[in-house]
This record gives C-alpha cells, structure tokens and sequence, in this order.
C-alpha cells in the first residue's frame, strides 16, 4: 500500500542555452530557449496530476555562471504553482546554483523548503498528521566545494526508523567521467548513513547506482544541453509503500530530444543518393521522438566516390540546407544541426603507404604523427598563431592529444583528396 | 615522333618547297640571315599547332612567293608509322592523313605530339636564344608544373597549387592580423556578445538593489503621505471657517435687527394677497347684480312687442300634412291631361286593329272571340295536315311524271336499234360467213405449204445445176474484193503506224493500227461466215454424184404434192368466191371482209337484246304509273274533305271564308293585339278617375283648415295651391314669434336665479373679510395692512438666521461642533484665516512635489524590477554566444586542420626535394655536368619557388641563379630543357627537338661538350639545328657526322 510518493529531479539548469550547435533558425531557437523551461514545466504538471507529496530537487536548477533572473522566476513560479497544489518541495543546491549565487529578493512559497549550506539539515514530512519521511539535505554554499559533503550527513538514529529517510545531495558519486569533481563521495559513505533512498544531483546521465538499502538514484537531467546528452531525459516518480519499499517509474520529460546518428556512405554512388538516406535517417529519428522535436548531429563515415563531391567546397551547406529547410516552421521537427563529414576516398591506405613518390612521403609524415605522441607536440607550434591571439586565448582550449589524432586523420584525408583528385 | 617531310605550299618567302628524307636523328640548316630560317621554323610551329589568330601580332608569313598559305608535314612516330598532317590559313583545322591512307582528326596529332601545348611546345622543345636567356619562358606556371610534379606521383595535381590552396584557406579562417577572416570575425562577434551579456549580467544584480532601494522609499511615501493628510485636516477646517464667514455675520446682524421690530403674535398667511383679493371680488359681484338687473329690464320690453295668431297654430298639423301632399296634387292636376290625351289615342289605334280583324268586328265581338291556345294549336294542325297532303300529292306526281319521262327514253332507243338493222341488209349470213372463214383458212395453210415445196423444187434445181458446173472449187475462196479491201487496211494501217512514229506520236499509230487490224479482221471472219456452205462443199467434193441422184428423186415427189394442193386449194377458193388461186392480197382483203361481216353479226345481236330489255322495263313502269295514279286520287279526297272541315269552322268562327289557316292565325294575333290594347285603356281610366278623385279631396282639405283657421273667405276666391301656400307662411311666422317669446322668458328665469346666486355669494365674501381683517390683530382694512408690514420684516431677519445658521452647521456640524465652532468664529478674525489657509496651502505643495518625486522614483525602480523580470534577451544572447562558440570550434577545426595538412605537405615537400628530385632535374644535372665540363653538377629546384640553387663541385658552394655567368646561366637553361625532354620521352612519345643557334654565347670547350649532348639528345629525338654561323656548323659537322646538313640558300 502506498504510503505516500515524491518526484526526484534535479539539473534543471533552467535558461542555460544549448551548447555544441552552430547554427539554427530563429523559430527553432525560440523553442530551444525555452526547453529548459519547458522540462521543468513538464516536472511540475507530473506532480500536480500524479497528486505527489513532495518535489526533490537536488541541485543545479540553473546555471549559476548565467544567473539568470528570468529561471530564478520562472523557478518560483512553478513552486507557487506546486504550493497551489499542496506539494512540498526540498531544494538542495548544487555547484551551478550554490547558495550564494541567489538572488535575496526573491521571497519563496510557503511549501519550499530550501536546505542551508553550513549543516546538514532534517526536515519531517507529515501525511495526515503523521510523520512518514524524513528528508536530510545540504546545498553548496559556495560553487568551490570538493570535499566530501555526504560524510557530513548523520547516521540515522533509532528515533529515525519509523520514518523513511531520505538524503538530498548534489555530489559526484564514485568515479563518474565526464563531470566535475563536487562534493566527492563514494556509495559506502551513503550506505553507512542507514538511509532509504538517496537523491542525487549533478551527473547528467540518469542512473540507478543502487537499488536498495539504499536505494541511490541519479535522475540525470530533465533536458539534454548538448549533441553530448543524446536520447530520454526525466525525472523518478517514487512510491513508498507502507514497509518502505520503493517503487521506482521514470517519467520522460525532454521538450526537445538530442540524437546522433551515424551514415555509412560506402553503399552510396551519388549527392542524390546520399540525401536521400539522410532524409531517411531524419524520418527514423521523428519516428522515434514521440511526438516532441528532435536536434539531429549526423556523421557520415565510409568510403565511396560520393566523398569526392562531399570535400567540394559548399556541398556539404548545401546538402545540410535541403535537410533543414522542410523542418522549419514544424512542430514536430528534426534539425539537423550538424554534418560531420568523416568519409574517405574510397583508396587502399596501406598501399599508399608503400609508394615511393610524393604522395607516399605525405602519408608516411602523417602515419610516423599519428603514431608518435612525442612528436605530435610539435604540433602545437602551428597551432600557436591562433591559440596564442588575443582571442584564441579567450575563447579557445588547447587541444587535447585525442583530438589532435582525430584532426591528423582528417587532415591527411584533407590532403590525400586533392592530391589524388582525378 | 620525328617530321620525315616538309611541304611548303606557300608561307612567307617559300613557295612550292619540299624537303624530303629529313635525318631522323639530327638536321643542321644552315643559312645566312635572312635565308629564311625563322620561316622555315615558324612553318613548322604553325602546322603542328595552327596559325595565329589575325587578331594577334605574331608575323603571320603571307605567302610571298605565290601558292596557298600552308602546307603539309610527313610525320613519323615511334613505329615508324606515317601521317601527314596538313594545315592551310584558310581552312579551319587541320587534316591528319594516317599510315593507310585515313583522315583523322586533330586528337591524333595531340597524340603525337604527346599532348604538349605550343607553349610547352616552344618553351621546351623549339626554342631559340631568347627563351634560353629568359628563364620565366621555363618557370610559367604550366611548364613549372610539368617540370616539377613529374614524378611526384600526383597525376595532374600541382603540389605548390595545393599548397597555395591550403594556404589560402587557412588564411580566409584565420589571420594574425585580419578582420575579414572567418575566426577573426567570430572573435570581434563573441567579444562584442560577451560584453553584451556582463551588462546584462550586472543588470541583474541590481535586481536586488533595487528591491532594497523600492522597500525604502516605499517607506518613504508613506511618512509624507501621513504628514499631508494632517496638514489637510487643518487646511479644512480653517477653510470651512473661512467659507462660513459671511453667514455668521449676516446672522449676527439679522439677530439684532429683530431685537427692534414690534412682537406680533401671529399674522395671516398672505394677509395682504388675501384682503386684496376679498375686495376685488366684493367688487366683481357688486357690478354682476346690476348688470342682471338691466337686463331683465330689457327682456320685459322684449316680450309686450310680440303677438301670435293662435288660431293658425292650432291648424299647424293640418297644414303640414296638406305640405306634403301638395306636390302630388300639383302633379294630378298636370297628369290628367295626359292621360286624357292617352285613352283618346289608344281608342283610335284599337278601333283600327279591330277593322283589320273584320269590318263587323267591335268591342262585344273581341271580347266573345275565342283565341284560347286549344284553338290556335287546332288550326295549326289543320294547316300541317294540309300542307302535308299537298307535299306528297306533289311527290306522287313528280314520280309519276319521272316514270313517264324513263318510258318515253326507252321508247326512243328501241327505235335506233330498230334502225341499225335496216341498214345491213343484203350481207352474207352466219353460216355462209363461218363457211368461208373456215376456206380461208384452209387456204393460207395450203399456200404456205405451196410455197414452202417450191423453195424446196427451186433449191433442187439450183443444186442439181452447181452439182453439174465444173468452177464451183473458186468459189471456196474469200471474195476478191473482201481480199483486196484487208490488204488496203493493212497496208494503211502500217503505213500510219511509221508515220506516228515519225512524228513520236506512237501511241496514236499503235491505236490507229490497231483499229485497222480489228476492222480487217472482222472484214475477214464475215466473209468467213457469209460462204459456209461453199466451204463445206469444198470440203467434200467426192459426194457429188450421189446427191444429184437423190435429188431428182425428191424432186418428183414434191411437183406431184404441190398438183394435189393446187386442186385443194382451188375448191376452197371457189367456197370464197375466187375464181382462181387467190393471192396473197386477195385472200388478206378476204379475210378483212370476212371480219366487218363478223362485226356487224355481232353488233345485231346485241341490239336484239337489249330492245327486248328495254320494252320489258316500259312494262313495269307503265305498271307503277298505274299504281300511282290511284294512291294521288286518294290524297285528293282527303284534301277536300279537310278544306270542308276548315270552311265550316271559319263560318262557326265569324271568320272570312276564304281565310286559309295561316290568314286565321294572323287574324289571332290581331285579335289578341286589340285585347292588349283594351286592357291598357282601361288601366289609363282607371288611373284618370283616381287622380281626380284625389285633386277633390285635397281641395275640399285645404278649404276644411282655411274654414278652421278663420281664413274661409279668402280660400273660397284663389287657387288652392296659392292659398296653402299663403297660409304656410303665416303659420311659419306665428310659429317664429312664439319661439321668440319662449326664449325670451327662458332667460328671465336664468337671470333671476344667476341675480339671486351673486347676491348670496357677495354676502359670504364680505364675511370672509371681516374675519381676515380680525385674524390681522386689525380692525380696519388699513391697520391690516401696517401689521403685515411689520411681520413681513420679522419672518424675512428669522429665516435669513435661520439659513446662516443652517450654513454654518454644514460645515461644522451640529449641537456641540456647532457650539464649539460659533466659538471658534467668535474668536477669529477673518484676515488671519486668510493668512493661515495660505500658509497651510504652500506646505501642502511642497508635500505633494515631494510625493511626486518619490512615486515617480519608486514607478521607476518597479518598471526597472519589471524590465529585469521580463528580459528575455540574456538567453536568446547566450544561445547565440554557444551558437558562435560552437562555430569557432569547428572554423578552428578546419584552420587546424588546414594547419596540419600545409605542414605535413612542408615536411614532406622538404623530404621531396633533399631526397626525391624528380627525373627532370636529375636528368638536367647530369646535362649541366657534361656541359659546365664538371664545374657544376647539381643544382636544386625548390618546389613551387621560382629559384634555382647551383651547386659548385669544387667547393660545394651554392649560387644563385643570378649569380652565374650569362653562358652558364643558359647551360642551365639547356640542360634543364634536356632534362625535361628526355623525361617527358619516358613517358610519352619523344618529340622533335628545334634549336635556334643556342650555343652562340657557349665557349668552344662547352660548346663542344654542348654538341655531344646534342648528339646524345639526337639518340632520342630528332634534332632540328638552325644556324647561320658557320664555326657552328663546322662544330656540329664535325661531332656529328652523321648529321645532314640543309642549305637554306639552295631553297
């Protein structure tokens, strides 16, 4: 028997514009402008509809750099919309939105409960006049925090028991890649705590770390930001039952849905040909995006002839242009916001290898590269001029060794493409 | 490739020229300046690559000397194959011959000529001095390219190009000091954005400020709002006291006029109004009695005046109802005399009728006569039954006399029958016409048979005599004529057909001939035709004795039949009368005779029948004449006993005895005319004899009322209408007169009561008055109107405190406020207030201005809060700089790569040309070598620069081009020119070579060493040697004697 049920969410970063696209339509800019708002949005109807007893938030509503008034705005609204309904909501803020970032002349509804930033603080939760949860959290006082805030949370007393415990924290669990290291802390430092579930924030990839005892969930976030946060993004509507089992749904709540896909064009003999599978590509990823828009990064990988027309200057505009165009004014549409162009001339590379001329010479410069790491620093010398301009400074990292790989790569076929052109 | 021949049609001094056999390894022509070398050498340029457009300056070489501009060449390729290749200034192209004898197109001389172009072709392979001291007639782009990629192993692709490509790609990305270039643009873009969104950013935190600065001055407000409405409240009050300032001294004012004025209790309303208006009407009533009075008066006069005859009124109904009638019995009395006149007429027209009728008819008779319906319908019947008799009496004889008229017609043509007879007499009866009808016959079949036995005697005569005549085989032959007329014909006919031949009208001839021939063959198959029993009897000559024979016989037999009909035929001519054998004629005329005789039986015969017919038809009508006659005697005695019938009842009727039924019917109408008649005379006197009797009675009526009226005197002598009339008027005036003196006694009785009202009404006013004077606290009218006075002013000061106060307590308010503020007013003084109020106004403005100033402050702050809540344009900003940013990862991308790719093709490029020269230099060093005599033997050629770095083999130094001798300069030139012909003839066919006297400015040593690389090149390609100095040629002779040497003078 449900005893009662709460939505865990968190990384709203509402108002944080969309990053890793170039270029889109100013109709199509409107709607991703307003994603963020519109997930959160999605969240908010979620709990007024499933009649929830509370919201967990943990961390990262907004991006903190931005600080944004309008997100802080459209944040309150929602809570005034949840408080109209009678749902609680417990906020525990994270390294985008740390405590101090917030604007103090914002006054909260009356159902918010925002945690503080020196303690761990516990606030009990009343169905009916009667204790059932009790809800543990600490925001980011500050965005620096890299020490370990879950060692900071109480082990639950006996007094605890009865109710269900939760730990609300915006963290970066064990090892995770791709994310900065907040608050580190590892599962057997929330394991110990004796709690039920711990809501986590700040990883973007949803995932259940632990299934129970505790329970130790990430939501990920409600909205993906980038080409990078590809396919479904929610939030986990809880139920708790009676002997405190928790049974877990994930609500889908992306307005605008990210995919990359990637196009082999080995099979493919013309432009025509080539635009067509893409557009067939497109109408798979409408049929996938049930019923929401979708932004498209396509990669076109192989070798065939067709490559030869894709190096032509302005091809590959235009090919991206016949693409965008039917989607724009769309409800339901798929921009495809990029063409990486990663096809080859359809040419035996080893043999090349093996000529005594030219072309043979160029390709063993770029192979010795490839394969030296040491030598691949000198590098960095001709990337110099720009990286090292006033504006390259500002707004240009230097490239990892990964990816001065990947640009080697792309440079020869570059090279070989004009050389061995018919 | 080598050229074996050369033919110059004609091209600037040449005409007609051929050089044939050319050495297929070296040719030296020599010859002085001006014998034509450049011509002979520009020949060769233009047949292999065309001729100059005339647009260009290049000397075009007309053909001086005569012949077409242009001429052929025999080249030969590395097969010894043949093609001549031949190319005139007029024609468009050029014609290529093959080995068999094929035109082909001009692909096939490019392929000769291993696909160089005239600029390769004259850089390269047919140069002179000039191109040799210039080194840019090398380094063109295109012969660079050629020159240097060979053996780069990039097919047609050109490694500086690229570079520059790259380059210059990298360049519209990027530039150190650019702004056009794309990452430059992003950079000043992203610059601009951001500062853009630390504004915003900076906008937002005044968010909180400005809450904090709204909260004060809200504050703020809210103390002066305080303040003012104090200030307000006083304002107020001190003008309220201000405004009922001249109330409260016309008050105090009012109180002490009053305390002057006489106390009187209490005073009539509207006193004055009401005593004025007592007397006036005091008045009205006094006037209204008198004036009745004198009326009366006058009504009293009025009424002696009048008289009336009574005695007329009491008549007045009679009078009236003899009104009425009088128009009728003015009507009578005209009447009476038409009706008179009527009757009189209607006597006359009734007394004529009757006459009509009968000269005894009167009055009493009409009356007795019966004309009842019965009576009328009687005789109309006895007229129909008479007419009807006579009807059919007429029919009856009208048949009878038609039957007569039939039998009187058959009579007649009984008797032309009778007469047809008469004129036959005499002819041959039935039986003798049968007779001789049936001998005719007899005879024509026997005369026929007479003369069929004749024939057949005649043609056995002929026969026996043709049997016995010895010519009759000639007569087996065509007639001579018909013979001699097919010849004609033929003759002709071929004789027209030559002549339409002659005339080439053979058609004409053929159909002509043709005709002929027909009619000649017809002509020929009808002579044919017409002697068949000749040709049969030539064809059996042998029969002959046997027929004659036969014949005799046959003969004897025949003459013996035809006696024996003879004999026969001669009896039956006797029964028709012929004497002898009738003729044909005769027995025709015969036969004619026979047939009138027959028509003429026949015709009796008829007539005998139908005259019995006809005599059988006058018997049956005679009969029913018969039968006619007595049924019109019958209808006779009926018609005669119904006219007796009639006869009597016009004698019983009194009626004309020759009256016909008819008459007797009009006589009814006559009759029943004059009965009509009668009746309306009667209806006339009856008519007459009621108007008189009423002009009686209405006399007698008008006299009666004259009599009762006491007027009988004067009835008696007038006209009654006038007398009526006379007394209707004086009963109309007598009835005037007392409707006078009705009305007037009608209004004595209405003024004596209005006289009697006044009187009363006058009586109770006066009360009224003397009341009202005692209710003034008066005894007199003029006391009353003193106290009014003195109340007026009273009540006037009373209300006009009344209404002071009443202003006051509006404002102040009542009883204890009202007290309290009479105090207040008491106390003050007006000036003062007016001082005060001022006061308390100006500090109320500075309040408000403060107010303003403060609202307007706050209204700003909030549209500032609203601004900042509303601002959308941070995110749309930010989407925008993540826009850019993401296309200046991938232009930096592109630059990078770009980047990487030009230095990867640097490294390479260097590896290129330390390790990997291509074949072209390698083979032109090893040129220059042999030609600088060892002094240099390498030099480099940077890719994609315009340099060349020489080597020195002594001391490894490196020179640059310009630093060489003018000589070793063009060695270089040569052997680099060596270099690429012997590299491109690796790689496609060899071309000729065409030296200019190259080796002018080469010593004798390098010239020598010279000369053994043009022998050497010799080995490869045929060379052409042009020269007009002959140390050259000797040179050349003798390293070279294979060589073959043309002298151009001998041209």
């Amino acid at each position: 028997m449900k005893l009662f049920s709460f939505v865990h969410t968190g990384d709203f970063h509402l108002d944080s514009p969309f990053k890793g696209i170039s270029s889109v339509s100013n109709e199509i800019s409107l709607r991703l402008r307003e994603a963020t708002f519109e997930a959160y949005d999605n969240i908010i109807d979620l709990c007024i509809d499933r009649e929830v007893d509370f919201l967990l938030i943990a961390g990262d509503v907004y991006d903190g750099a931005e600080k944004s008034l309008q997100a802080q705005l459209r944040f309150r609204q929602g809570l005034l919309r949840l408080d109209g309904a009678g749902v609680q909501a417990y906020v525990a803020h994270g390294n985008h939105d740390p405590l101090d970032l917030w604007s103090a002349s914002l006054i909260w509804p009356k159902n918010v409960h925002i945690f503080q930033g020196n303690s761990v603080e516990r606030i009990v939760y009343e169905k009916d006049k009667k204790a059932v949860a009790a809800v543990y959290g600490r925001s980011f006082a500050t965005q620096e925090i890299r020490t370990n805030l879950a060692k900071k949370f109480p082990i639950a007393q006996k007094s605890d028991l009865k109710l269900y415990r939760i730990g609300v924290l915006h963290c970066n669990l064990g090892t995770t890649t791709g994310h900065e290291s907040y608050a580190p802390c590892s599962l057997p430092d929330l394991v110990r705590k004796n709690f039920c579930y711990w809501a986590l924030g700040h990883v973007h990839k949803r995932a259940v770390i632990n299934e129970e005892n505790p329970v130790v969930v990430y939501p990920g976030n409600p909205q993906g930001l980038n080409p990078n946060e590809t396919g479904e993004r929610g939030c986990y509507l809880v139920s708790v039952t009676a002997d405190h089992q928790a049974q877990m749904e994930f609500v889908e709540t992306d307005s605008v849905r990210w995919f990359r896909e990637e196009l082999a064009i080995d099979e493919l003999s013309s432009v025509d040909e080539l635009i067509a599978a893409i557009g067939s590509v497109i109408n798979e990823v409408r049929l996938r995006t049930e019923g929401r828009p979708a932004i498209l990064r396509l990669m076109l990988t192989g070798r065939s002839s067709v490559h030869a027309e894709l190096v032509r200057k302005g091809v590959l505009d235009d090919i991206l242009q016949s693409a965008r165009e039917p989607e724009e004014g769309e409800s339901q549409f798929v921009w495809l916001e990029e063409i990486k162009d990663r096809t080859q001339l359809p040419i035996d590379r080893n043999k090349l290898l093996e000529r005594e001329d030219f072309v043979g010479d160029l390709i063993r410069i770029f192979e010795e590269f490839c394969q030296d790491k040491a030598v691949r620093k000198d590098l960095k010398i001709d990337f110099e001029e720009l990286f090292s301009s006033p504006g390259g400074r500002k707004w240009l990292n230097p490239y990892a060794d990964e990816e001065i790989l990947e640009l080697l790569h792309r440079a020869e076929s570059v090279c070989l493409d004009r050389l061995l052109r018919e | 490739m080598r050229i074996k021949e050369i033919y110059i049609d004609g091209f600037g001094i040449y005409n007609d020229l051929l050089i044939q056999d050319l050495n297929p390894r070296l040719n030296i022509f020599y010859g002085l300046n001006e014998a034509g070398k450049s011509t002979l050498h520009a020949f060769q340029k233009r047949v292999l690559f065309g001729f100059p457009d005339k647009r260009s300056r290049l000397n075009p070489y007309p053909p001086l000397s005569g012949g077409r501009h242009g001429g052929r060449m025999v080249l030969m390729n590395d097969r010894n194959d043949a093609y001549t290749v031949e190319r005139y200034s007029e024609k468009k192209g050029v014609k290529v011959v093959g080995p068999d004898g094929s035109v082909l197109g001009e692909e096939v001389l490019s392929k000769l000529l291993g696909y160089v172009d005239e600029s390769i072709f004259t850089s390269i392979f047919a140069f002179g001095l000039n191109e040799l001291q210039d080194f840019d007639s090398l380094n063109r782009d295109k012969i660079r390219e050629r020159l240097y990629s060979a053996g780069t192993g990039t097919g047609a692709a050109s490694i500086p190009v690229i570079r520059d490509e790259f380059e210059r790609t990298r360049s519209e990305l990027f530039k150190l000091q650019g702004s056009k270039p794309m990452i430059n643009q992003l950079f000043r873009e992203m610059k601009d954005l951001n500062i853009r969104l630390r504004e915003i950013g900076a906008e937002e935190n005044e968010f909180d400020g400005l809450h904090n600065e709204l909260s004060e001055l809200t504050e703020k407000i809210s103390c002066i709002e305080n303040e003012k409405n104090g200030l307000r409240k006083d304002l107020i009050h001190r003008e309220n006291l201000q405004s009922v300032w001249e109330d409260w001294r016309a008050m105090v004012e009012a109180e002490e006029a009053l305390q002057k004025l006489t106390k009187i209790q209490s005073f009539p309303e509207n006193g004055i109004t009401r005593l004025d208006s007592l007397l006036e009407r005091i008045e009205e009533y006094e006037n209204r009695i008198r004036e009745i009075r004198n009326q009366l008066q006058t009504l009293k006069i009025q009424k002696g005046q009048i008289s009336i005859d009574e005695k007329l009124v009491a008549c007045r109904e009679n009078v009236s109802h003899l009104q009425k009638s009088q128009e009728k019995y003015a009507s009578a009395v005209i009447d009476q005399v038409e009706v008179e006149e009527k009757i009189r007429r209607e006597r006359e027209s009734l007394v004529e009728v009757l006459h009509n009728v009968g000269p005894d008819w009167n009055e009493t008779k009409l009356a007795g006569f019966d004309a009842s319906v019965p009576v009328r319908e009687r005789i109309r019947k006895q007229q129909e039954a008479l007419i009807d008799i006579g009807l059919e009496i007429r029919d009856v004889e009208t048949e009878k006399r038609g039957i007569a008229r039939e039998i009187r017609d058959e009579k007649k043509a009984a008797s032309r029958i009778e007469k047809v007879d008469i004129t036959k007499e005499g002819l041959i009866s039935f039986g003798e016409y049968r007779q001789q009808k049936q001998a005719l016959g007899q005879i024509r079949v026997m005369e026929t048979r007479i003369r069929g036995n004749e024939i057949e005697l005649r043609h056995l005569g002929e026969k026996l005599e043709w049997l016995s005549s010895p010519d009759f085989q000639s007569s087996a032959m065509l007639p001579r004529f018909l013979l001699m007329a097919l010849v004609v014909l033929l003759l002709s006919g071929s004789f027209y057909l030559v002549y339409s031949l002659f005339r080439m009208n053979w058609v004409a001839g053929l159909a002509v001939t043709l005709v002929i021939g027909l009619s000649g063959l017809v002509y020929w198959l009808v002579g044919r035709k017409a002697a068949p029993s000749r040709r049969r009897k030539a064809e059996a000559p042998d029969a002959r004795i046997s027929d004659s024979a036969s014949l005799v016989g046959k003969q004897t037999i025949l003459k013996s039949e035809l006696e024996k009909l003879m004999g026969e035929i001669l009896e039956q001519a006797a029964v028709c009368g012929f004497v002898s054998v009738p003729d044909a004629l005769e027995i025709e005329k015969k036969e004619q005779e026979l047939q009138t005789v027959y028509d003429l039986i026949k015709q009796q015969e008829a007539y005998q029948e139908k005259k019995a017919e006809i005599s059988q038809r006058i018997e049956g009508q005679s009969r029913q004449v018969s039968i006619l006659e007595g049924s019109l005697r019958k209808m006779e005695e009926e018609k005669s006993t119904r006219e007796e019938e009639w006869h009597q009842w016009l004698s019983e009727q009194g009626l004309a005895q020759d009256l016909s039924p008819e008459g007797a019917l009009e006589v009814f109408n006559l009759i029943l005319a004059a009965r009509e008649k009668r009746s309306a005379i009667e209806e006339q006197e009856n008519r007459k004899s009621d108007m008189d009797r009423f002009c009686k009675e209405f006399k007698r009526d008008v006299l009666a009322v004259m009599e009762k009226s006491g007027r009988g005197k004067a009835a008696k002598r007038g006209d009654v209408l006038i007398t009526l009339d006379n007394m209707s008027e004086a009963l109309g005036e007598a009835q005037v007169a007392k409707n006078r003196l009705q009305g007037i006694d009608d209004k004595k009785i209405g003024l004596e009561v209005e006289l009697k009202n006044s009187e009363n009404k006058m009586k109770s006013v006066q009360n009224d008055l003397a009341a009202l004077i005692k209710s003034g606290n008066s005894d007199s009218e003029d006391t009353f109107r003193e106290n009014e006075n003195i109340w007026g002013q009273r009540k006037g000061l009373e209300e006009r405190i009344r209404a002071s106060k009443n202003n006051i307590q509006r404002v102040s308010g009542r009883d204890e406020k009202y007290a309290e503020f009479h105090k207040e007013l008491e106390a003050s003084a007006p000036e003062e207030l007016a001082t005060e109020i001022e006061e308390l106004r100006e500090k109320q403005k500075e309040l408000e201005s403060d107010l303003v100033e403060h609202r307007e402050e706050r209204g700003k702050i909030m549209e500032r809060i609203d601004q900042l809540e509303r601002r959308r344009e941070s995110s749309e900003l930010r989407l925008k700089f993540n826009l850019m940013r993401e296309r200046l990862r991938e232009r930096t991308e592109q630059w990078a790569i770009y980047t990487m790719a030009v230095a990867m093709m640097r490294r390479a490029v260097e590896k290129y040309e330390k390790e990997r020269q291509p074949d072209v230099i390698r083979e032109a060093r090893s040129f220059f070598s042999r030609i600088t005599l060892g002094c240099y033997d390498n030099f480099f050629a940077p890719l994609g620069e315009d340099r060349i770095y020489v080597e020195s083999s002594r001391d490894g130094s490196r020179k640059d081009i310009g630093e060489l001798s003018r000589g070793t300069s063009e060695q270089l030139y040569f052997a680099l020119r060596f270099g690429f012909i012997k590299e491109f003839g690796k790689r496609s066919e060899s071309l000729p070579v065409i030296f200019d006297d190259v080796l002018v400015n080469f010593d004798p040593e390098r010239a020598s060493a010279a000369c053994g690389a043009i022998e050497e090149l010799s080995k490869t390609n045929q060379v052409i040697y042009f020269t007009c100095h002959p140390e050259a040629l000797e040179l050349i002779e003798n390293l070279i004697p294979k060589a073959k040497k043309l002298e151009m003078k001998e041209f």
